[in-house]
């Protein structure tokens, strides 16, 4: 009865265990951007020595060398080469804590434009070398993992545009690096981006022809490419298929199933996690006059984190209003 | 003894010597380059620093031409970044070949024309001591370097990091600014280093600076970055701390007082340079331009304009024209004498 009564112990705090992390994962970090084609170029040096270098793979570099794809000495954080004015989004849900914008986007200097986010787990993310006038929130404001918080630049210590990355944590009074990468701090690995998708299929990938004042179910599937799970519900993540171009306009084909003239559905069902299909189906009313149209829908997350809509292939519904005889 | 016996106590040697050479090897780093050029030969390399020296009112200006590395246009707010330091007398000047480039080098020009240049990893900072015998130096890795204005031969003070500014203290320490990070500095505090020893004392605690001004009776003005965007100038003396001189606002930067703390001069992102005077009302708006300077006395602001240089009185009424960008307020206000 012991030994059964031991196991079963066991076993429930392996589940837990395992619950905690699949938790832990889902609500861990994302990348701080948006765009899936940006790479690190330098990552966190774990060694305080001034030229001994202990980079995010565990490897020791006993030099003061600059190592591409790895670290540079003494470097407290992770650079992401990108474009001046690219979009910085919050790494994880969080409380904006700090922020700068003075400085001019490309201003050398020794102190640079910056967002400060804190997270429930008591970390902080740091966003630098951000644009003049580039910060998109304010102090206190409460921001989603996925939400554009900032444009890039260069100001600061900056010897080419990028984004400097960083996580602090709290170790007695004094914030210290964290390396999201060493201690697998992202959703999935490697890290990805928030909220990216690719259509897989959809119940009718033609024009849709609709009876002038009747309605018909239609319905499209994406793949998750980004880090972030798919709920449907009003929780963490929650993704939505909206009207686009222009964003969020009312449709004239809205069908009585919308939650609103500008939102056609939910995820049909969730969590779906990184690299899970999520079905999209609404109802499409044939209510303008006869003719062709075509109606344009994006994905978004948390009503603040579009998707890129070039990279669902401008996802839209052909749509041919018949002629209807009563 | 056998040969084994005779061979294993040499192999550990060996050994243990070899891991004192490599440690040895990984903690020493060469010394940066130095090289000593008289007039003639700093014209003939390029390299040569012509300085004027102008009086305006009752103040002294230092106005430099600066040698031109490469054939980029010239960026006024780079080019003004390049002069960095001079003497009280302006008779010794300290410049960079470029303001943010790597991996940058120190130039020490003295009043006859002869240049000491020192191969530093970037210079973010410079600062000449009373005497003229060197220049406490910041790099862009944000260690403190002690270079010889005769020989121009650097020798490591503190590793920090630290970064910009730097200035001597009347009793021959130094103030800086102690960071987290020189890149993107999660704190940045106001700190002391001795010389002598490169003991280093933080005078302010998780604060984020973005400069200081020293002042008169030894007191310094502190420009603080509050977690709102705002800025804030604070005051710590002898024996005091932290005593608020004025709030400026949402996206201050370039901050400058007069030597008395009187007269704050900032730039506002994209609406020009302002005044504060305090006990005066509001900050009001003087003119256009950027990175404002306030003379010793409080009386003129020099800010970069048209490509050179403006001097201005606190109404913002020009009262001259520089063509260089490179200018600098000389310590010596009116008792230049040269």
């Amino acid at each position: 009865m012991m030994r059964s009564a031991v196991r079963a112990l066991a076993g429930a705090g392996l589940l837990l265990l395992l619950g905690a992390g699949s938790a832990l994962a889902a609500d861990d970090y994302t990348l701080p951007f948006s765009n899936p084609d940006v790479q690190l170029s330098y990552g966190i040096d774990r060694d305080p020595t001034r030229c001994r270098q202990l980079d995010w793979t565990g490897q020791v570099w006993n030099d003061c060398a600059s190592h591409p794809g790895r670290a540079y000495d003494n470097h407290t954080g992770i650079d992401y080469p990108m474009g001046l004015q690219s979009a910085v989004v919050a790494a994880r849900d969080g409380t904006v804590v700090g922020l700068f914008e003075g400085y001019g986007t490309e201003e050398f200097g020794s102190a640079g434009n910056y967002v400060r986010v804190r997270h429930a787990d008591g970390r902080d993310s740091l966003y630098y070398h951000l644009a003049q006038g580039g910060v998109l929130v304010g102090i206190n404001q409460k921001v989603y993992a996925g939400q554009q918080i900032a444009r890039s630049g260069c100001s600061g210590i900056c010897y080419g545009a990028h984004l400097h990355f960083e996580l602090d944590r709290l170790v007695g009074s004094v914030w210290q690096p964290s390396d999201p990468m060493a201690e697998r701090r992202w959703t999935t690995w490697p890290g990805r981006v928030p909220y990216l998708a690719s259509v897989v299929r959809e119940s009718n990938s033609g024009t849709e022809v609709i009876r002038r004042y009747q309605t018909v179910t239609h319905w499209v599937e994406f793949r998750n490419l980004g880090g972030r799970a798919w709920r449907p519900d009003i929780s963490l993540g929650r993704l939505l298929l909206v009207t686009y171009d222009p964003p969020l306009h009312a449709s004239a084909f809205a069908a009585a199933d919308w939650p609103s003239s500008t939102v056609a559905t939910p995820v049909d069902a969730g969590p779906i996690g990184p690299n899970g299909i999520g079905r999209y189906t609404f109802g499409l009313r044939g209510g303008p006059p006869p003719g062709t149209y075509r109606e344009s829908f994006n994905l978004l997350a948390n009503s603040v984190a579009w998707f890129d809509h070039g990279r669902i292939g401008n996802y839209y519904v052909p749509i041919v209003i018949s002629n209807f005889s009563p | 003894m056998s040969h084994a016996r005779r061979t294993l106590p040499l192999l550990a040697a060996a050994v243990l010597i070899m891991s004192l050479v490599l440690a040895g090897a990984v903690q020493a780093e060469p010394p940066p380059s130095a090289a000593r050029y008289d007039p003639a030969a700093a014209r003939s390399a390029g390299v040569a620093v012509a300085v004027t020296r102008r009086r305006i009112g009752e103040q002294t200006l230092i106005d430099a031409s600066l040698p031109r590395f490469g054939s980029t246009p010239i960026d006024p707010v780079s080019e003004a970044r390049r002069l960095l330091a001079t003497s009280r007398d302006g008779g010794i000047v300290a410049t960079t070949d470029s303001y943010g480039g790597r991996p940058g080098a120190l130039s020490i020009a003295t009043a006859d024309g002869s240049l000491v240049r020192s191969e530093l990893e970037g210079v973010l900072a410079s600062a000449v001591a009373a005497d003229g015998s060197w220049a406490a130096t910041i790099d862009g890795a944000g260690r403190m370097w002690r270079v010889e204005t005769e020989g121009g031969s650097a020798t490591r003070l503190a590793d920090g990091p630290f970064t910009a500014p730097i200035a001597f203290d009347p009793d021959g320490s130094l103030l800086t600014i102690a960071v987290s990070s020189v890149e993107a500095p999660a704190s940045a505090d106001l700190a002391r280093v001795e010389p002598a020893t490169g003991r280093v004392v933080r005078l302010t605690a998780g604060e984020l600076l973005s400069g200081f001004s020293l002042l008169d009776a030894g007191g310094v003005a502190y420009f603080v970055s509050n977690p709102d965007g705002s800025t804030s100038v604070r005051s710590l003396g002898l024996g005091a701390g932290g005593e608020p001189l004025a709030d400026l606002g949402a996206a201050a930067i370039h901050v400058s007082t007069s030597a008395n703390g009187r007269q704050i001069a900032f730039e506002r992102a994209g609406q020009g340079v302002f005044i504060q005077e305090r006990g005066a009302g509001a900050a009001r708006r003087i003119s256009g331009g950027a990175i404002p300077r306030v003379s010793p006395d409080g009386s003129r602001v020099m800010v970069l304009a048209g490509g050179g240089t403006d001097i201005l009185d606190l109404r913002g009424r020009r009262i001259a024209h520089m063509a260089s960008p490179a200018v600098a307020w000389a310590g010596c206000g009116a008792g230049c004498d040269r």
